[in-house]
């Protein structure tokens, strides 16, 4: 926060200063002019200017935060451009005009005077606000590349109250600063940081894609952004591990030339100061030439001052409007604020938060936790992927997840949250894991859910469970295939039609989705669609190459062969299976995929190669959901208790209306005459299509909830 | 016949090419619908050549280039109605943000002037019951409520897959989007509970005589959803978001998709005939008139109370035998439809707008007594009451099996009785000489629902109640 504090704290000092040197000289000018009662004629300009100020730095934070996030960065960039551009301005005319100032504004405040109140109180006004603005556009940019407000706005204070008490004290003489040389050094700082802000301002343009070359890092220095140094060096002179090579550019180039005009200026106007110490008698004379004009002045202030009591009537009848004009300039600026975020319409309520992220250090930089929509832009300034997890330190349930933010670029995370504690928790690739503090977030809003995180332990018993239900069910399937086989050598095809149905549907029992099994899948149960020659293709087996030719006049002499090898092929699978692993994620994607081929080949028939039976090979994908479902209910449940019992009922549904349309379970024999899909009305196969689509969105919730995240 | 074949062989390239086409310009000033050239040939199926193409994706980079400059302007100007023609010339990724307001007395998407694109969607309710029913009339409302209005999807964080497909991005243009729902007469059958509550002009569209509806799968349905907006995958986002939202509840029977022709070279849009349709609606602006001709009145002549603010829609897929037209002769086919093709002038008149002159032409000498606009809209005092709200679309469905194009007109009309209005002209129409050459193959009646008429409110409450 010290860090980011230091360029507000010498902008608010020298700002301050600035302003503070005219307030005083307006001052001093009318209590020697014996024009005490008018005071407060530059207090209301001072007051208002301040307003205006603080207006203004709303109108920029409103304005900012109505914006998308492109825009944001835009307006930002923009913003940091115009404020470059205000403090080179500033330096240079502080520097030539420090030594003219006070003339100029006597000269100024005599013709205030001369004219009432409405020009004195715009003249304290004019340079106050001049200063203001400055200050919050400044702070304003400073704030937005430190992530945060807080340093910048502390920083700022600190500075401006200085400046009010050197003010006071230069005011009351008791103090004395060389103003030339405070000017000329403290110019030298700023122009630095004003050089940082330049390259922040034209990275944030790039990352809006205002200007070209976001991705041209110029280098990218594998250092912890979250160290002491580089803290230092990021709030101080808004230098990155990461920059653009317009970045750099701009930096190297600005400095440069700023630099130079600014140092030699300086020198010489020390030069002339040397000469002119040298005649210190010159000096000495104009000091009492100029003190001699300032008595005549106040004088002649004085003079105009009486002169000008007997209208004072007059004015103080018209104070109350005068009133209502200072009150409309501050209000101004906020009228403004709230029009340009309804016209800009539809505005993001969120604003990126930049978190920070290395093996050292892991999620640095949340400022203000609230709750609400959050979003975070993640940087790994480590030297390692990290998967990023916004957690609840005390169940260790997540909230957001960033699974590989890659060293060097930032990724974002939106997470809805509502009061609580939250952690961050990075998990680099090469087995670091660190957790930032606990943020306590504060808000009314409430956010979503967490998910409880599923580890490779919990999955253990669900696979067991899934590899022994197929261990049990296979040799099933094998006597059931065996009787088919017999069919056919036997040259029986009508015992074999009848034979082929349980024998199919012991298989798509299973719950085998998107090559399970390795390639006895696709021996086994593989379509024709995807055969080099369709269903004429010669070296395509299984129970569709089966059905194809069992409802298609072909003979026994040219099924027999492919009975054979079905059942070579199930032997195989059987003798195979205890080698194979079932990958953890398999189970929670096949709950729900199962039921995603069904709709997409069963329900439209697609796969029917001429049995008519795919409305019975849904029921039965039903069925091996049911089983898969089983093995992982109870890590359903305790991430979503109510999600395990809607999953049911669409089940239920969805096979009651299988069963009312003349499909359904059959293992060893079946219904004689099955309904063809073809053969269902529109109304039926809309009211199944509808049921199981309500079901697989339900369905699409289980592979999201139990998605492994052992690191979490 | 040459000149139709110019038109089709040397398509905008020429007009496109060298300097925006007058086509746009004239587009801009009535900021009508974003429609370009290049756009419209995105729309081709396969004619366009390929240097149409380039000419279209040369000048769209181009204009892209220029308007970097001016994109903030845009983006702040696009709130503004008819600043969408620029928005979809610059490939502008936020789309119109145009926002028609979707609470109100009526249905937004009748009166509303028609936008580039829209879809005619049938569904069949699936919902088990009434109070299921009553869950996919909010559930839509909810989701219309949303989608008219644009904004950020829901956030359903980590334990779900997305709430939003994106295909508009992260954040949801409104993009001129309406979304009006309309119920078929099937819907009052015995499921519901609804069989008392049929608003009284609603049945199942019949057959008329020049139909070819035998075999037709594009027929009726229990509830309609008219989607349009100012972009294409605006439409298509909006109905993929409703169905994802109603599964279970309400199933797809069967779409037309179709899009506005940009005013060639001004005034009201032309059909795939090149003739311009839809000249004589009523006036839209005109509460008399829409309160005579479109919205139903409860207690009028039977209505139901609940129907009130509503309006009966009738679409229809008029196919168009585009080859066989190409090859009449222009005189011919002015006669058949009444009026001018380059200009729209009825045969009585010179400008688009002149009222066609019958009283002095008993015979048809001038405008033949079977011609399309004098049978649709005799405008006689009787037949005042008979007008109809046209708010077609144009439709490009490939080839049929033959090769033949298979375009046409996705028709769509409101009014308060589609007896009375509809059906009268369309009697009328039977037999006329342009039936040779158009051929309906689908469509439905509905009855478009009373508006919503605020945010508590949702579509069917009065039909509920």
């Amino acid at each position: 926060m010290w860090n980011t504090a230091f360029p507000s704290f010498l902008i608010g000092l020298r700002e301050g200063l600035e302003a503070g040197l005219v307030v005083s000289i307006l001052v001093a000018t009318l209590v020697r002019a014996e024009a005490r009662d008018r005071l407060g004629a530059v207090w209301t300009g001072v007051a208002a200017a301040v307003a205006v100020s603080l207006s203004f730095a709303a109108v920029l934070t409103f304005t900012s935060a109505a914006l998308p996030a492109g825009g944001q960065d835009a307006f930002g960039g923009l913003l940091s451009l115009l404020a470059v551009c205000f403090v080179t301005t500033m330096v240079f005319w502080m520097r030539r005009n420090a030594k003219s100032l006070s003339g100029d504004l006597k000269a100024r405040v005599a013709e205030a005077l001369g004219r009432g109140n409405k020009v004195l109180v715009l003249t304290a006004f004019l340079a106050v606000a001049r200063e203001g603005l400055e200050t919050s556009l400044f702070l304003w940019t400073t704030a937005k590349s430190a992530g945060q407000a807080r340093g910048p706005m502390l920083g700022a204070l600190v500075g401006v109250l200085l400046a009010v008490a050197l003010c006071w004290g230069l005011y009351r003489r008791v103090l004395k600063i060389n103003l030339t040389r405070f000017f000329a050094y403290t110019g030298g700082v700023l122009i630095v940081i004003a050089a940082g802000v330049l390259a922040y301002g034209l990275g944030d343009l790039q990352e809006a894609n205002v200007l070209p070359g976001y991705a041209a890092h110029a280098f990218n220095l594998s250092i912890d952004a979250g160290s002491w140094y580089a803290t230092l060096i990021a709030g101080t002179l808004n230098l990155t591990p990461v920059m653009t090579w317009l970045q750099v550019t701009g930096y190297v180039l600005y400095l440069a030339t700023t630099m130079t005009l600014f140092v030699h200026g300086v020198r010489a106007a020390g030069r002339a100061q040397t000469a002119s110490a040298a005649e210190i008698s010159r000096a000495e004379r104009n000091a009492a030439r100029r003190a001699a004009e300032e008595v005549a002045l106040a004088e002649q202030l004085a003079e105009k001052a009486r002169a000008e009591r007997e209208p004072k009537a007059a004015g103080e009848k018209r104070k109350a409007p005068r009133w209502a004009v200072y009150t409309s300039i501050v209000a101004v600026p906020a009228v403004v604020a709230v029009a340009t975020i309804s016209v800009m319409g539809t505005a993001s309520a969120t604003s990126t938060t930049q978190i920070a992220i290395s093996e050292s250090a892991c999620g640095t930089g949340w400022t203000t936790p609230t709750a609400g929509t959050q979003s975070f832009n993640i940087t790994d300034n480590g030297a390692n992927t990290a998967e990023v997890y916004l957690i609840n330190p005390t169940t260790n349930a997540v909230y957001g997840e960033d699974p590989d933010v890659t060293p060097g670029s930032s990724e974002l995370m939106n997470v809805s949250i509502g009061a609580g504690d939250y952690v961050f928790r990075c998990s680099f690739i090469d087995g670091t894991v660190k957790n930032s503090a606990t943020y306590h977030v504060t808000g009314s809003s409430s956010g979503l859910a967490a998910v409880v995180p599923v580890t490779e332990q919990d999955m253990e018993q669900p696979v067991y469970d899934y590899r022994a239900y197929v261990q049990t069910s296979l040799p099933g399937l094998l006597t059931a295939t065996q009787k088919l086989d017999a069919d056919l050598q036997a040259g029986n095809l009508a015992q074999a039609e009848t034979d082929w149905l349980p024998a199919h549907l012991a298989y798509e029992r299973l719950g085998a989705a998107y090559g399970t099994f390795d390639t006895f899948d696709s021996e086994i149960n593989g379509s024709a669609s995807g055969q080099p020659q369709g269903t004429a293709t010669k070296d395509w087996t299984g129970f569709f190459r089966i059905e194809y030719g069992l409802w298609h006049g072909q003979s026994a002499a040219e099924l027999a062969p492919i009975g054979d090898k079905l059942v070579t092929d199930i032997k195989g699978l059987i003798k195979a299976f205890p080698g194979q692993t079932t990958p953890a994620s398999d189970l929670p994607l096949r709950t729900h995929e199962i039921l995603e081929n069904a709709l997409q080949f069963q329900l439209t028939g697609i796969q029917d190669y001429g049995s008519g039976t795919t409305l019975d090979t849904l029921y039965a994908n039903t069925q091996g959901t049911q089983e898969v479902l089983s093995t992982i209910s109870s890590l359903i449940s305790r991430g979503d208790p109510a999600l395990l019992s809607r999953i049911n009922q669409g089940l239920a549904t969805v096979q009651a209306d299988l069963k009312a349309d003349g499909a359904g379970p059959c293992t060893t024999t079946c219904a004689t005459k099955p309904t063809a899909v073809g053969a269902l009305s529109t109304a039926q196969r809309q009211k199944i299509n509808g049921d199981l689509g309500q079901l697989l969105e339900t369905l699409s919730l289980v592979p999201d909830l139990l998605e492994e995240r052992t690191a979490a | 016949m040459s000149q139709s074949e110019n038109v089709a062989a040397t398509p905008e390239a020429e007009a496109v090419e060298p300097t925006p086409a007058p086509s746009t310009s004239s587009t801009s000033s009535t900021g009508s619908c974003p429609f370009t050239g290049a756009a419209s040939t995105a729309d081709g199926t396969g004619l366009v050549d390929s240097a149409t193409l380039h000419a279209a994706l040369r000048r769209r980079s181009f204009l892209r280039g220029a308007a970097v400059g001016a994109a903030g302007a845009v983006v702040v100007g696009a709130g503004v109605a008819g600043a969408t023609v620029a928005v979809a010339d610059d490939g502008s990724t936020t789309g119109s943000g145009r926002i028609i307001p979707f609470h109100g007395a009526n249905q937004a998407g009748i009166l509303t002037k028609p936008q580039a694109f829209a879809t005619f969607v049938s569904f069949n309710a699936t919902a088990a019951n009434r109070a299921e029913l009553i869950e996919l009339f909010k559930t839509i409302t909810t989701r219309a409520r949303f989608l008219t209005a644009g904004g950020t999807p829901a956030d359903l964080g980590l334990a779900s897959p997305p709430s939003d497909s994106e295909t508009l991005g992260p954040e949801v243009p409104a993009d001129g989007l309406t979304i009006t729902l309309g119920v078929g007469a099937s819907l009052f059958d015995d499921r519901y509970g609804l069989a008392a509550r049929k608003p009284v002009r609603l049945s199942k569209m019949p057959v008329f005589p020049n139909d070819n509806m035998v075999g037709s799968q594009e027929l009726h349905g229990d509830l309609s959803l008219q989607i349009c907006a100012d972009h294409q995958d605006t439409v298509m986002h909006a109905l993929r978001d409703i169905a994802k939202h109603t599964r279970g509840l309400m199933q797809g029977n069967w779409k037309i998709d179709g899009f506005q022709s940009v005013p060639r070279p001004s005034g009201t849009q032309r059909n795939q005939l090149g003739f311009k349709d839809g000249i004589a609606n009523p006036d839209v602006n005109d509460d008399t008139a829409t309160s005579a001709l479109i919205w139903a009145h409860g207690g009028l002549r039977g209505e139901q109370q609940w129907a009130a603010g509503g309006s009966y829609q009738v679409i229809r897929i008029i196919r168009m035998l585009v080859e066989f037209w190409d090859r009449v002769s222009l005189n011919e086919q002015e006669l058949m439809i009444g009026r001018r093709r380059d200009s729209g002038a009825p045969l009585s008149g010179t400008a688009e707008f002149d009222t066609p002159e019958y009283s002095n032409d008993p015979m048809g000498n001038v405008i033949p007594l079977d011609a399309h606009i004098r049978l649709a809209n005799p405008r006689t005092k009787a037949s005042y009451d008979q007008q109809i709200l046209r708010r077609g679309y144009n439709y490009d469905r490939g080839f049929d099996v033959d090769g033949n194009l298979n375009v046409g007109l996705a028709f769509c009309a409101y009014q308060q009785d589609v007896v009375r209005q509809f059906e009268a002209v369309q009697t009328r129409l039977i037999d006329e000489p342009l039936v040779d050459y158009i051929s309906p193959t689908g469509g439905g009646y509905f009855f478009a629902l009373p508006g919503v008429k605020n945010t508590t409110d949702y579509f069917g409450s009065a039909m509920f109640a």
